[in-house]
Formats: structure tokens, C-alpha cells, sequence
């Protein structure tokens, strides 16, 4: 794999001698747009395109699922490079997380799509034998078809089919695209030009069509791709999956106990309910995909399923009221399965529960991609409300209640609009409150993954925040991770009760391989318990409009990846004395530059404690080693100790690298002396004094410097010194003929206290008031 | 003139040189002051002129019908007035005699019927050997009524103008002291009066003394000046008021109910006739008012008719106008035709083809308008494929259509057109203006607007019936992009908005004045307003699973609130009862109500609107503007068609049939002497521009060129397209509706940009170009005076008159295969015609 360290550090040398010969040079931070094809047939090798930025130093595809692997990278320039994949037999198939990786950095996760079917590119248009605007393009069922779309245009299939076969069709269009929306619609014809199925948007795949009709006779039928409303973006990329397989739209019940056999059926499809059997493994599963088959033809994508810890009811109609409610015979806690079948059906349970008893009510609906809107009631044994959720839990509802007292009561289930139909399934779990932390990286820069991976230079450290979202979970908690690359370790600090997020280090030694891979996340209590918790990582794959997301994937890993040695190192030199409030103090970072690497690093607080701000531009200069991060303390700064952390990034001509500083603590204390200016008059030329009423707040060793701020020009007041006792200060006011006439009102006061030989320095008294009169009008008598 | 004369070897690639072009333009005539149409001929008909009745009896009446005498102090003035056999009013008040049956229980003073003892008796009105009888009832003849701040004091304040918005009605009042707006809160103007400087606006003591009088009778500076006499019906009753104590009105007070103006309809001689209007209220109590005193009077054109603050309408020049009176929160209008003292008219036999000529010949007949002729086949061609299709006739059909012999050929090209999608097409276009369809952000994007348009163009598609389709747009619950008819509620969030903008596009109401104060020209009240409002109030809105997408739902729960004191009000039909909407999502109940008979403005709305796309102009004009204020100019007209809707189940292609088959529509553009003026009364066509999608359609269409508009195929109409955001240069400057307000309306005048355009621009000229449609010509081996031929049909409808023919001839002399020059300047010359922009 790739350049060696020496030669490396030639092409830095390049970059500093302004040599730029055209050859792929040192990148980081790439990104990527698409891998296209952006799925393969399980079992075959292809070779997919990844395009992006600051690629031409790509090592390699990291897949989050398993059974794909990067045979070989070619043709790496700066915006792609082709990448060789090997698709195993037993890839599971559908919709899975993929990254590109190079030298310096891990690039954006996309998805890529294993298909059971054989791919097909569709006709190119562009090309000078390109087909006519209609010409249609013979497939057979069970093809994968790779297309693209643009404006109006519109890509026509044919396919020959029996009667009685099952024409199922689905795409993946939406989902793949980054930036424009590309809103596929799917039209099947018959043979004398009948619509037999149309579809624009489907609850299954979110915004992507999906059809399913049995032939009604032997013959052709055709089949159309286009944007819905005729304005595809540019490059409108699709997936078209067209195959006999049952292609239903929910399965019912929506889920089952884990490790048992659940009876179910697929529904929505459009030869009618087919029966099915699933094990169910062993541990619950937020969400498990099941592929609907028959005579050997799977559906390309899952239909949904909760697997739970815990038994199910199945409702039983007719329950429309209170009084026919279904009961859960096994009490609580419960999954309560049924479907909204007809419009303004609305279905009751019956559950039994004892006073002060706390649960999770958490409807599974559009999770598990019905199209039901649900809303969620809980009726005491009267019939009266207690609690009414709608959207709580997504478009899902979700309430937590706690039980008022012993006795039965009502949860009634029904569509939001009104709607119901055969596939409006739900399933209502009534469980234990969650007690969980929820673990990802924040989005740094608005609308981008930029450093949402850690990307660990060799014989470096590289710092991210980590954010945390706690259910239930209180106390003092500290990161763990599993799953790291060898050489690389994790530093973390501990998570504060009331912290949403936390920053940690990583480490990886010079001898560390370049590599990368997935890691995951945990928490664990200060004493060491064990703490559930659970990465859930989001991937907002295609915005819409100013920061709404259309659609996003959950990754449950953080990406990780050693990367080549970076050019510079840092360090922060630890303060040895605090920040005061209303204070300021520099802290001084030191780099290690990597001889030939003269460029300017970029410094910052990778976090900024509360109540401290930092000036923007901090940086070590061209060629120089050390830099400073200049903090000012508010006046109402927490008084606390603070861990920080500095990074530094540097571009090398084609993307930033990332390092950063060891953890540092920095401490936040309370000024030692605070105080107000007294208002002072003075004529031109003339001088006066002006005092300063000081209120001592924290004692300090020996004698300060307290200086006068602020003054207008032309003005000017000697330094003061002033100890632990003293309650006022006087400055001698020394004004010239020409000092400015007005009233100063920025005057401020900056007290200097020496501790372990660095200077605490601190402000009071802003806004202190100077008038500097043009004529005498009345003699200023000194103040007493 | 040869001149001018360009050599086209030398002109290069671009024969259409400025000052040749010029020339060709003034052979064909484009730049005439008025547009004067050759072929706005009208049909040689043979009209029998027949003298106008003239048989007609004397008819004597007297307003108001009875005479009810409540009180002490109640009077009624009486108006007599007889019908002349000219159809002419004459008020003769002054010289009929007026006799009550028993003079015990009324007097007469003048005019006015005032109380003498209780009872019932009769006055006898006579005239000239003509005698009618009004019961009177008189009572409480002896009971002197208390003042009432609402009924007597307030009507004081609007009719002197002191609550109008730019006295003391201002937000800020004047020099002040501050009323409410034309009087909407009579309990905070009481306060205002009597509290809000202790002693100062009146003193208790000393009546006569008061500030409020002194300042109104001139004694007092006072920068509104005198406003009334100190012994004015005026001045006494605040006089009395205040010498009562200047009581607030029990909280039972009646309010006025009604309002009546008589005679509500009058047909004076000009110039100077005199003749009295009386004004009557009816109050929630069951009782009855003569007001004439107390309201204040309007007219809608002062030349024609003026009114005085007394009531009395003195005519001027030759017209119509409408007087209205407006009295509490109530405006009423009556109608005014004057017409020429001793005019010689007689009435031709005009062909009456249906219900609506009728109409139309009844109040013509009145106004003495002769209509003009019928248009000659190939104007009505032309007028009929732009207004139903927004099309124009190949030269082939035109001279097919002008060959048919068939008496019933109009009839079948109607309903040929009718059947054509390209009426779908412009109905489309129609509804998105008056719904605003437009794309946004934050109401879906292209996507919701787009589906929104495809469903409305379906509904007009399957001819589902207007009102079933705006009871749709009202219920409309769930998602945006499932149910493409809620996104009337996401193209507007606010209830407010909503409601104006229903009343407004649904019903041609506006009701946006009540929002903050009453209505000053309407009836419309801050009551009615907000009771409108509560039916939009409850509208809830939350996101879908896709961004673009809205769900829309019943909240259940959310109420409209009075401005004033945040009293909650109930829903309420504008102009109707309150309902019960307990349970029910409201939005159904408003649904229902509209598409109903009770909705009295649905069906008229409607019919004015379709009306107005056919005939240039509404029975109402502006047609969303159906106010008091501003009456339909013949109302009988209206109402038959608003009939006609509803009897035809709302079928908006029956509906059109029966206007383009009338002779009204098929009436010729060209003006006689009778008719010249009128603007108002459809007695002649109306030349209107075609709307700019229209215009570009049919550039398009005659120049064989085709143009692409987002998310349509290349070659598709412009008013297919879906979006109100969806433009381009040449729809822009010609007045494409942005579709951002309720307003929009595609009415743009003629402007220098237009003009410039089509000469200069990019459009015209590139189209004759690309269309290559000359050189087709030519290559079809055709001479040039029969390409000529076939543009003129192409582009006017008509074949050029041999006049035409004999100029152009020097034009199109010399032109080439190579360089079409002649012939092509001859096209453009046409395109730039207003022969060719407008419909005639």
C-alpha cells in the first residue's frame, strides 16, 4: 500500500518549494459524493467509481457490514479512483454503510446496495449510437438496473412475463442522491399501453417507488422510470430492482420475542398475504430485516421487524371501544400488535398495572415503515384520558407513563388522519423505563461530515468531541472503547452528570499501521460498572432546503483509521496558574514541525468551557514553533476546573490534517479584587486624580499591579501597586492642552497577581467615566 | 418609400432591417392610434327597427310601503313617485295629496308622517286622478324615547364624519381625541366621551356648554370645522343625551339589523331631475326607523347622479350610477340610469338567442344602447379558439369553418372547442391564480406544487362541479403530497389570511377591512369577521416523514378571538347563521355552507368569474370584489347565470356553452353611436389582449416553434405550466400572475417593455427564424401571395384584403429562397400587430 514515510516527506518538501508537478501530492480530509454503481450482485466481482475530493491517495473502501471486500484501488486522482470489490455468496443483502479511505483521511459514508440479481447498466443516451428518446431496453425479471435520469427524461423498460407471474419492482433513487432530490416514479404498462401499477412514493422505501401486480396475461409489459416532477437533478442515479420475488409492505405481527419462532405474515403484496415463520435471534433488535422469498427470488430490500424481550398480544376485532378492549393476559411489560384496518378504526388493549410503576409506551409504526400515523391513548378504567401522544417518537408516538394507580386500563391505538387499510400494522411495546446513553459524533462543520470519523495520524493524537444523549442514566460516566486499531489508544475524561458531550483523545504510536476500520463506543460508571449504552451515529445522506434532512442512516460504529504521519505535532503547554472571571489568560501551544514543513497551523479550543471565549484566528505563525490561544474569562464564568484541548490543522494544498494537544486542565477561579471608578472631571492640561473603590474577594501573596485602562488619548496615569487590605486605589490623572474633550466612558481597571511565576491577570470596574472639560468651570476639589 | 428598401445581399444573415421593417409595419397597418379592425365587420343581418313601447300605464307608488309610528318623537318621511310611459321616474311629493284616513293618529308636516294618537289608519297618497293607500301604525305617540348612545348618538358621529379615518376614527385619533373607525366599539368611544378626561369633552351641567357641541356647531375652534347647526336634528340629539345624563345603553340595546334604501331602483332624465331617496332601519327588536336624516349618502359617479347629504339626487350627464346610503354597521345601494331628456329612441330587433341576451337587451333597452351587430365566422373563429382554448385556427380550418353553411356551425365549433384538453389547460391556469399555486420552500417545494396543480387540472379534467371542488379544497386533511387539495392550507398558515383569501377567491369577498374595524362600504363587521375566521382556526399542521411534505389535520381545539376584550367568537357564514360545529371537524361545516344553496355568493362569484374570462369583464368588476359598494352593473343578469350554474350542477363546460352561445359574446367589437360610451353593459365585444402564456402560445403556435418550461416537455404550452414560480422573460414583462396575493391578477397594461420586446426583442425574432415556417412555404413551391395568405389566416384568423395585398406586394417583390426577407417582414410585421395580440 502506497508511499513510504521518505517518500512522503519529499512531496511536504515540494509543497514548500512551490514545486507542483501535477502527481497526486499528500492529501487530507477527503470527501466522497457517490460509489457508482452504488450496489452489486451478491457473489460476483465489479468495479465501482468513487468520486469526491482529495482522493488521490485512496487505500481503500471501509464496508460496515460484512461480506464485501476492496480487491485492488486504481486510477486515483484528486476527484476519483475506481476501487475493485469481491461481493461473497453470502452477503447480506440491502442497504449498507460504506467510506472511502486514503492516506490521510476517511472520507464520507454513502450506502451501497448487495442485490440477489444480476446488473444491468441502462441504455446511455449521451453517446452517438445512443438509443431513440423511446426506445425501450429489454430486461428480464430478476435485473438490477443501474441507470441515470435527467430534466424530464425517462428510461423504458420491457419485460416478458407469464401470466400468474409476480412483477415486482422497486428502486433506490431518493436515497442515493446528495444533493438534489432525484424523486423516482415507476409506471407499469401492459401490453395495450393499461396502467397497471403506478407509484411515486411508498411508505416502504420512504420517497422510492415499489410495485407489485400479477400478470394478467403472457406477454410484455413495460416498465418506466422518470422523476416525478419531471426535473431530475443532473445525474439522476437510480437502482431499478425488477424481479418475480413477493415484494409485500409490512409484516404482522410487527415483531416477536427474541429467540422464539414467530408465525407472521407479509402483507401488501400484491399476489395477497403470504404466510411466514421466523427465529428470531437470540438478542432484541431495535430493528430486524427480513427478505421475503419465494421460488428462489428475494426481495432485493427487508421488510421490518421488532425482536423484544417480552411477550405479544395480537388484538382481537372487534375492539373499537373501551368496553371490547383486547387483554394482555401476561401483564406488563407488553408488545401489543394489531392493525388500523379499515379508515376511523381505532383499536383498545386492556393492561393491568400497579401503582408507581414508570414505562416506556413506544408505538412501532413508521419504524418499521407502515404507513400509519398513530396516535397513542391511555384511558383510565372510566374511559377518561390520561395521556395522549402523537409524534413524540418520529412520526411514531411515545409517551412515558407512570401508573396513577392499581388497577386496568385502556391504550387505544388510531391513525392520526383517520386512515387505516391492510398494512396500517402497528405494535405498541409498554416496557420498563429505558435507562440507556446514546453515543455519536457531532456534526463540526453545518451540513458536511467533515470529522465525523477519527482519522489518527501516526505518532500522533487526534481529538473529537463525543456527544452523549442520556436516558435515565445519571452520575459521572467515562468513554470506553472496543474495537480499536492496534497501536491506537483512547484517552477520555470523565462525563460530568449534566455534560451532553465530552471531548477524548486518541493516540496512535509511530509504529501503528495504516488502516481502517469500525470501533465502537461505551460508557461505563466512574466505579467501573457496566452502563448500557449504544452508538447510534447519524448519516444525514440527502438534505433538502436549508438544513432539513431527508434522509439519514444510523450507523451503530464510529469509523476509525490510522493515517500517515502528519508534518507537525503539538503540544500544550499546561498554565500553572488559573483564569480568573472577568480575567484573561494565553495559552501557549507548541509545535514540532517536521523540518521541511514551514506552513501555518490553525489553533483551537476543541471545546470551549462555559463562560470563557477565545478570539478566532489563533495560529503558529509560517515557520515559527509556538502560538497562543488567547482565553478571556466572563464575569460569570462556573468557578470549576475544566479539562481542554487544543487542535491544530494545517492544509497541505488539498484539504486540512487534523492533530491535536493532550488533555490540559485549566481552572476557573474567582477575581481577587473587584471594585468601581469613581467619576472624575478634569480641564484640559490640567491634572487630577481619579479613585478606584476596591472590594478585596480572594487574598493574594504580596503586592499587585493595578493599572488604569481605557484612558482617552493624551491621557495617561502611572501603574499602582496594591495589597490584600487596601480599599482604594488613586491614580494620578496627568491630561495635556490638547487631551480630547468629551466623556470617556471605557475606562477599566486591570489588576496583575503573580503566582507560580506566571502573571493572573484580571479586570474590574468597566465603563469607569472620565469628563475632560474644555474651560474651568468649577476647580475640582480632591476627594477625600 | 424605395428609399428604404434594403438589398438583402447586403443585410447578411439578418433581413429584417429596422427601417424596411418599419415600413412593411405601416403598409399593415400595426401602429394606428386606435385599433380600427378591418375585419370587426359585423354580419350583414337585416334588423327590422321597430318603435319602442311607448304604451306603458302612469304607475303611482310611494316609499316607504307602510308607515310605522313608534314613539312621540318618530317621524317618516314619504317619497310618491310615478313611472311616465318614456319608463322615466318622476318624484311628485311635493304635489300629491297626503291624507290620513283618521287624523287622530297622524299628522302630516311637509313630507313627513309624525304621530298624533295610537292606532292603526291609512294614508291615502293621489296623484292626477291615481290613488294608493300605506297602513300606518302609530304608538306610544305620547312616550318620549330615551336618547340611546347606540341607535341615536354614534349614527351622529359617522354621518358627520367625525369617527372616519381621517378625523378622529384614526388609530391615533386627531387633535387628541380619538372614536372608534366608522364606530366599532361604541363602548370604548362612550368611555371616550364621557371618562377619558373627566369634564372636559362634556359638561352635565351646562349641556350646550360641552366641548363635543360647541366644536361640532362652529362656537369652538375646531380644526374639522362646522359639522352642523346648533338647531340640527344633529346637535339636538347629542343636546339631549347629554341633557339626560350621557347614559351608557343597557346591555340589551337592539342593534340594527337591516337596512333598506328606497326606491331601489330609478331611471331619472338628465340634466337636473330632483328626486328623493328615503332610508329605513330595522332593528333586533323588531322595530322600524326612518333614518333618512341620520345616514350618510355615496354615489358612485358624481357626473351621472349626485346625491346630497339629505338624500336628494340631482342628475347630471347622460349614465348610470349607484347612490348608497350607509347607516350603523350597514351599506345599501340603489340604481340610477339617466338617460337624455326627450330622447328620440327606438329599439332594433335584435337577435335574443338565449336568457342572457335578454338580460342584457332589458337593461340596454333602459339605458337606450343600441348593441352592436354580430361579429362576422372568422372574428368568432378567432375570439372563440382564443377564449375557450387559448389556440389559434390553422388557415385551413379558418377557411373551412368561414365555407360551412351549417346555420348551427357556431354552436358546433363551441362544443367541438369545449371538448379540446386546451380548455382543461386554461380553466388550470385560471384556478392555480385564484389558489396561488406556487412553489416555496416552506410550503413543499416543486413537488407539492406540482401535484396541487395535477390535481385541479384532473378535477377540471373529469368536469367535476365547481362547487365540489372548492367543498374538496376545504376539507382537505392529511398529507400534502397523498391529498394534493390540503395544500391549500400550506400555501397559507394563517387563519386570518385564510379566511380572507377564501372568502375572497371562493366567493369574491373582501373582507380584509374587518379585521380591524367594520367594513366601511360592506356589511362586514369585526363580528362577522372573526366568526369567519373560527372556521380556519383549528386548522393544525405538523411535518411528514419527507421534508416536502405536510400533514394536515383537525386540531380540535383553537378558537377566534375579538380584538376587542379577547372574547372568543363563534364560526359563523358570512352573511348567515352560526352552526353547530361541536364534533365536527369546522372546516366540513364551512364546506358544506359553501357548496350549499344557502351560500348565497358561491354560485354568483363563480358565474361572474367564468362570465368575465369570456366577455373581457365582470357583471361585478373587479370580479373579486363583489362589495355593497360596488354592485353588479346588471344584477338580474347575474343572478339568472348564478341560476344557471347551479341548475347545470355547477358544469363549467355547460355553463361557457351557454355564455359563447349567446349573441352577447358573439357580439362585434365595432361601436355605434349609442354605444360608444358604454363600458359596462357588453352592448359591443370587447377587444382584450391575450393573457401573456396565451400570447406566447400562439407566437409559438403560428411560428411552428417550441419552447421548454420546467418539469414539461420540450414543445408544451405555456399554460400548462404548473408553478406560479415558473417564468420567463417574455411571460414576466406581458404579466404573468406571480401568484403571491390574492390579487395577482394577470393584468398588466400595455407597456414600453412589451412593445420593445416583441420589435426587438428576442422572441419574435428568433421564432420567425427558427420556425423556418416561410422557407416551408416556399419549398411547398407556394408564391408569395399565397404565403401571404397564409400567414395572414395563420396570424389574424382572415384573409388579407386586397388593399393589403396590393401594398404588400411591394414587399415581398424580391424576396428568395435564400433570403425570405420579404415575406419574413411581412410575418413579423404581422406577429407585431395588434390585430394579432388582442382577441376582438
Amino acid at each position: 500500500m502506497g508511499a513510504s514515510s521518505l517518500s512522503f516527506w519529499r512531496k511536504v518538501a515540494a509543497i514548500g518549494a512551490g514545486l507542483f508537478l501535477g502527481e497526486a501530492l499528500e492529501a487530507g480530509s477527503p470527501t466522497l459524493l457517490h460509489v457508482w454503481p452504488a450496489g452489486g450482485q451478491r457473489g460476483t466481482e465489479l468495479e465501482v467509481i468513487c468520486e469526491g475530493t482529495h482522493l488521490e491517495d485512496a487505500r481503500g473502501l471501509v464496508f460496515y457490514d460484512r461480506g464485501i471486500e476492496v480487491v485492488s484501488i486504481s486510477e486515483a486522482v484528486a476527484g476519483r479512483f475506481k476501487a475493485r470489490i469481491r461481493i461473497a455468496a453470502d452477503a447480506p443483502l440491502g442497504e449498507q454503510i460504506v467510506r472511502p479511505w486514503t492516506a490521510t483521511g476517511l472520507g464520507d459514508a454513502r450506502t451501497f446496495y448487495v442485490t440477489p440479481y444480476p446488473l444491468v447498466k441502462d441504455l446511455d443516451r449521451g453517446t452517438k449510437d445512443a438509443p431513440k428518446k423511446d426506445e425501450e431496453q429489454a430486461i428480464s425479471l430478476g435485473t438490477t438496473v443501474w441507470g441515470t435520469l435527467q430534466g424530464e427524461e425517462t428510461d423504458r423498460f420491457v419485460i416478458e412475463a407469464k401470466k400468474g407471474d409476480r412483477i415486482a419492482a422497486e428502486v433506490v433513487g431518493v436515497r442515493l442522491q446528495t444533493k438534489e432530490i432525484f424523486d423516482a416514479m415507476l409506471t407499469l404498462k401492459d401490453a395495450e399501453g393499461k396502467i397497471l401499477a403506478e407509484c411515486d412514493d411508498s411508505s416502504l422505501l420512504v420517497q422510492d417507488p415499489v410495485i407489485s401486480v400479477i400478470a394478467p396475461a403472457d406477454g410484455k409489459y413495460h416498465l418506466a422510470i422518470r422523476d416525478s416532477t419531471n426535473s431530475a437533478p443532473l445525474s439522476g442515479r437510480y437502482l431499478l430492482t425488477v424481479g418475480k420475488f413477493p415484494r409485500p409492505l409490512v409484516v404482522y405481527p410487527a415483531g416477536g420475542v427474541s429467540g422464539e419462532v414467530l408465525a407472521a405474515k407479509y402483507l401488501g403484496d400484491g399476489g395477497g398475504p403470504m404466510a411466514a415463520t421466523f427465529k428470531l435471534p437470540a438478542t432484541a433488535s431495535s430493528r430486524y430485516g427480513v427478505f421475503p422469498e419465494e421460488s428462489g427470488q428475494s426481495a432485493p430490500s427487508p421488510n421490518w421487524l421488532r425482536v423484544s424481550p417480552f411477550a405479544n398480544v395480537v388484538e382481537v376485532e372487534p375492539n373499537n371501544q373501551q368496553s371490547g378492549a383486547t387483554p394482555a393476559e401476561g401483564g406488563l411489560p407488553v408488545a401489543l400488535n394489531g392493525v388500523i384496518g379499515v379508515p376511523g378504526d381505532i383499536d383498545y388493549f386492556k393492561i393491568v398495572a400497579k401503582k408507581g410503576e414508570e414505562f416506556d409506551c413506544h408505538v412501532f409504526a413508521r419504524w418499521l415503515r407502515s404507513p400509519l400515523d398513530a396516535v397513542l391513548e391511555i384511558y383510565d378504567e372510566k374511559g377518561s384520558r390520561l395521556q395522549q401522544n402523537d409524534d413524540s417518537g418520529g412520526p411514531d408516538s411515545y409517551l412515558r407513563w407512570k401508573v396513577p394507580a392499581d388497577g386496568s386500563y385502556g391504550v387505544a391505538i388510531r391513525d392520526q388522519q383517520g386512515r387505516g387499510g391492510e398494512t396500517f400494522v402497528y405494535r405498541v411495546e409498554i416496557a420498563p423505563v429505558r435507562k440507556e446513553v446514546g453515543i455519536w459524533l457531532p456534526e463540526m462543520e453545518q451540513n458536511t461530515q467533515d470529522r465525523q470519523t477519527i482519522a489518527v495520524p501516526k505518532g500522533n493524537r487526534y481529538a473529537s468531541m463525543v456527544k452523549l444523549k442520556r436516558d435515565g442514566v445519571v452520575g459521572e460516566l467515562v468513554l470506553t472503547a472496543a474495537g480499536l486499531p492496534a497501536g491506537v489508544t483512547m484517552e477520555a475524561v470523565g462525563v460530568e452528570s449534566s455534560a451532553e458531550s465530552v471531548a477524548v483523545v486518541f493516540e496512535a504510536k509511530g509504529e501503528a499501521v495504516a488502516s481502517a476500520g469500525t470501533f465502537v463506543l461505551g460508557v461505563q460508571s466512574v466505579n467501573g460498572q457496566v452502563v448500557e449504552s449504544r452508538v447510534a451515529h447519524p448519516i444525514e445522506l440527502v438534505g433538502y432546503g436549508n438544513n432539513q434532512n431527508y434522509y439519514r442512516v444510523t450507523a451503530d460504529r464510529l469509523a476509525i483509521g490510522v493515517t500517515e504521519e502528519a508534518p507537525f505535532k503539538i503540544q500544550l503547554i499546561a498554565p500553572k496558574v488559573p483564569i480568573a472571571q472577568g480575567g484573561s489568560l494565553d495559552l501557549k501551544v507548541v509545535a514540532e514541525r517536521k523540518s521541511e514543513f514551514k506552513g501555518k497551523i490553525k489553533l483551537a479550543l476543541l471545546s470551549v468551557p462555559t463562560g470563557i471565549g477565545t478570539a478566532g484566528g489563533a495560529e503558529i505563525k509560517e515557520s515559527e514553533s509556538e502560538g497562543v490561544v488567547a482565553l478571556s474569562g466572563q464575569g460569570d464564568a462556573p468557578v470549576k476546573k475544566w479539562k481542554v484541548i487544543v487542535v491544530g490543522s494545517a492544509d497541505l494544498g488539498k484539504g486540512a490534517v487534523w492533530v491535536s494537544t493532550q488533555i490540559v486542565d485549566l481552572e476557573v477561579v474567582a477575581p481577587f479584587v473587584g471594585g468601581q471608578i469613581v467619576r472624575g472631571v478634569v480641564d484640559q492640561g490640567e491634572k487630577t486624580f481619579l479613585t478606584v473603590k476596591l472590594s478585596q474577594k480572594t487574598p493574594f501573596l504580596g503586592k499587585a499591579k493595578i493599572e488604569l485602562r481605557g484612558l482617552p488619548n493624551k491621557v495617561t496615569a502611572e501603574p499602582r501597586e496594591i495589597s490584600k487590605e487596601d480599599t482604594e486605589v488613586r491614580f494620578e490623572i496627568q491630561t495635556e492642552k490638547t487631551s480630547p474633550v468629551a466623556r470617556h466612558t471605557s475606562l477599566f481597571c486591570q489588576v496583575t497577581v503573580m503566582q507560580n511565576g506566571e502573571a493572573i491577570v484580571q479586570s474590574f470596574g468597566q465603563g469607569g467615566i472620565l469628563r475632560i472639560d474644555a474651560i474651568p468651570v468649577v476647580k475640582l476639589e480632591e476627594k477625600k | 418609400m424605395n428609399k428604404g428598401r434594403v438589398n438583402h445581399g447586403v443585410g447578411g444573415s439578418n433581413p429584417l432591417n429596422g427601417v424596411r421593417r418599419f415600413l412593411v409595419v405601416m403598409m399593415v397597418g400595426v401602429f394606428g392610434g386606435a385599433l380600427i379592425l378591418p375585419m370587426a365587420g359585423e354580419a350583414k343581418e337585416a334588423v327590422r327597427v321597430t318603435e319602442l313601447e311607448t304604451k306603458k300605464p302612469i304607475i303611482l307608488e310611494a316609499f316607504p310601503s307602510e308607515v310605522i309610528l313608534d314613539h312621540q318623537r318618530a317621524t317618516q318621511g314619504i317619497v310618491v313617485r310615478i313611472t311616465e310611459q318614456s319608463g322615466v321616474h318622476r318624484e311628485v311629493t311635493a304635489e300629491a295629496s297626503l291624507v290620513f284616513g283618521d287624523p287622530k293618529k297622524a299628522r302630516m308636516d311637509g313630507v313627513v308622517a309624525k304621530p298624533v294618537g295610537d292606532g292603526e289608519t291609512t294614508l291615502k297618497v293621489s296623484y292626477r286622478g291615481q290613488s294608493i293607500e300605506l297602513p300606518v301604525r302609530v304608538s306610544n305617540a305620547q312616550v318620549t324615547p330615551v336618547v340611546s348612545f347606540r341607535r341615536d348618538v354614534m349614527p351622529v358621529f359617522l354621518r358627520s364624519g367625525c369617527n372616519s379615518g381621517s378625523c378622529h376614527g384614526s388609530a391615533r385619533g386627531q387633535d387628541g381625541f380619538r372614536l372608534s373607525l366608522f364606530g366599532y366599539d361604541p363602548e370604548g368611544d362612550h368611555f371616550r366621551l364621557t371618562r377619558e378626561f373627566a369634564g372636559r369633552r362634556i359638561n352635565l351641567a351646562l349641556p350646550e356648554e360641552s366641548m363635543v357641541i360647541t366644536k361640532c356647531v362652529g362656537e369652538a375652534p375646531h380644526t374639522g370645522g362646522k359639522l352642523f347647526t346648533k338647531e340640527s336634528m344633529s346637535a339636538e340629539t347629542l343636546i339631549r343625551w347629554l341633557k339626560s345624563g350621557a347614559p351608557n345603553d343597557p346591555a340589551e340595546e337592539p342593534f340594527c339589523t337591516k337596512v333598506e334604501l328606497l326606491p331601489k331602483r330609478l331611471v331619472l332624465e338628465s340634466p337636473g331631475q330632483k328626486h328623493r331617496v328615503s332610508v329605513r332601519a330595522h332593528y333586533s327588536d323588531g322595530s322600524q326607523r326612518d333614518v333618512t336624516g341620520l345616514a350618510l349618502f355615496l354615489t358612485s359617479n358624481e357626473a351621472a347622479a349626485n346625491i346630497d347629504k339629505d338624500g336628494m339626487i340631482t342628475t347630471g350627464q347622460r349614465g348610470e350610477a349607484f347612490v348608497m346610503a350607509r347607516f350603523a354597521t350597514h351599506t345599501v345601494v340603489s340604481q340610477v340610469i339617466v338617460i337624455p331628456k326627450d330622447l328620440k329612441f327606438t329599439w332594433p330587433e335584435v337577435v335574443e338567442r338565449n336568457f342572457i341576451d335578454r338580460l342584457i337587451d332589458a337593461k340596454l333597452k333602459d339605458l337606450r344602447i343600441t348593441p352592436s351587430g354580430i361579429c362576422d365566422d372568422a372574428t368568432f373563429l378567432r375570439r372563440a379558439q382564443i377564449d375557450i382554448t387559448g389556440v389559434l385556427a390553422t388557415g385551413e380550418a379558418v377557411e373551412k369553418f368561414c365555407r360551412d353553411e351549417d346555420p348551427q356551425k357556431r354552436e358546433k365549433k363551441i362544443d367541438e372547442l369545449l371538448g379540446k384538453s386546451e380548455f382543461t389547460d386554461l380553466w388550470a391556469l385560471k384556478w392555480s391564480e385564484l389558489l396561488q399555486i406556487r412553489s416555496d420552500q416552506n410550503n413543499g417545494g416543486y413537488k407539492a406544487t406540482l401535484k396541487y396543480y395535477d390535481w385541479l387540472h384532473d378535477q377540471l379534467s373529469k368536469n367535476t362541479p365547481l362547487h365540489l371542488i372548492a367543498s374538496q379544497l376545504l376539507v382537505a386533511s392529511g398529507s400534502t403530497l397523498e391529498n394534493p387539495a390540503a395544500n391549500y392550507f400550506q400555501l397559507e398558515t394563517d387563519p386570518l389570511k385564510l379566511a380572507e383569501d377564501t372568502a375572497q377567491a371562493l366567493m369574491g369577498i373582501r373582507i380584509q377591512c374587518a379585521q380591524c374595524h367594520n367594513h366601511p362600504f360592506d356589511r362586514w363587521t369585526m363580528d362577522d369577521y372573526r366568526g369567519f375566521v373560527a372556521f380556519f382556526t383549528q386548522v393544525g399542521r405538523k411535518a411528514g416523514e419527507d421534508p416536502r411534505e405536510k400533514i394536515i389535520y383537525d386540531r380540535r381545539e383553537g378558537e377566534s378571538k375579538h380584538p376587542l376584550g379577547e372574547r372568543v367568537v363563534a364560526p359563523k357564514f358570512l352573511g348567515g347563521e352560526v352552526p353547530e360545529t361541536k364534533g365536527r371537524d369546522r372546516r366540513a361545516v364551512l364546506a358544506e355552507w359553501l357548496a350549499s344553496p344557502k351560500n348565497p355568493y358561491f354560485a354568483r362569484h363563480m358565474a361572474n368569474l367564468i362570465w368575465a374570462q369570456y366577455m373581457g369583464r365582470g357583471i361585478i368588476e373587479p370580479v373579486d370584489d363583489g362589495r355593497i359598494s360596488n354592485p353588479a352593473s346588471n344584477p338580474e343578469l347575474l343572478d339568472a347565470l348564478a341560476g344557471k350554474l347551479k341548475e347545470s350542477n355547477y358544469d363549467i363546460r355547460k355553463f361557457v356553452r351557454e355564455i359563447c352561445g349567446s349573441r352577447t359574446y358573439q357580439t362585434s367589437t365595432a361601436q355605434n353611436e349609442t354605444n360608444s360610451m358604454d363600458e359596462r353593459n357588453f352592448s359591443h365585444g370587447a377587444i382584450r389582449r391575450m393573457r401573456a402564456e396565451v400570447l406566447l402560445d400562439c407566437i409559438s403556435q403560428v411560428t411552428e416553434t417550441r419552447e421548454k418550461y420546467r418539469g414539461l416537455a420540450m414543445g408544451s404550452h405555456a399554460v400548462e405550466i404548473a408553478d406560479g414560480r415558473t417564468s420567463n422573460y417574455f411571460l414576466t414583462t406581458f404579466g404573468r400572475a406571480t401568484r403571491e396575493n390574492i390579487c395577482s391578477r394577470a393584468e398588466v397594461g400595455p407597456t414600453l417593455s412589451q412593445a420593445l420586446h416583441l420589435m426587438n426583442g428576442e422572441t419574435i425574432e428568433n421564432k420567425i427564424a427558427s420556425g423556418g415556417v416561410v422557407k416551408k412555404l416556399q419549398k411547398e413551391g407556394k408564391s408569395p401571395r399565397e404565403i401571404t395568405e397564409e400567414l395572414y389566416l395563420r396570424c389574424f384568423g382572415r384573409k388579407a384584403t386586397e388593399a393589403e395585398m396590393a401594398k404588400l406586394e411591394s414587399v415581398w417583390s424580391g424576396s428568395t429562397t435564400e433570403y425570405p426577407g420579404g415575406l419574413a417582414d411581412i410575418f413579423w410585421a404581422l406577429l407585431n400587430a395588434k390585430e394579432f395580440m388582442f382577441n376582438h
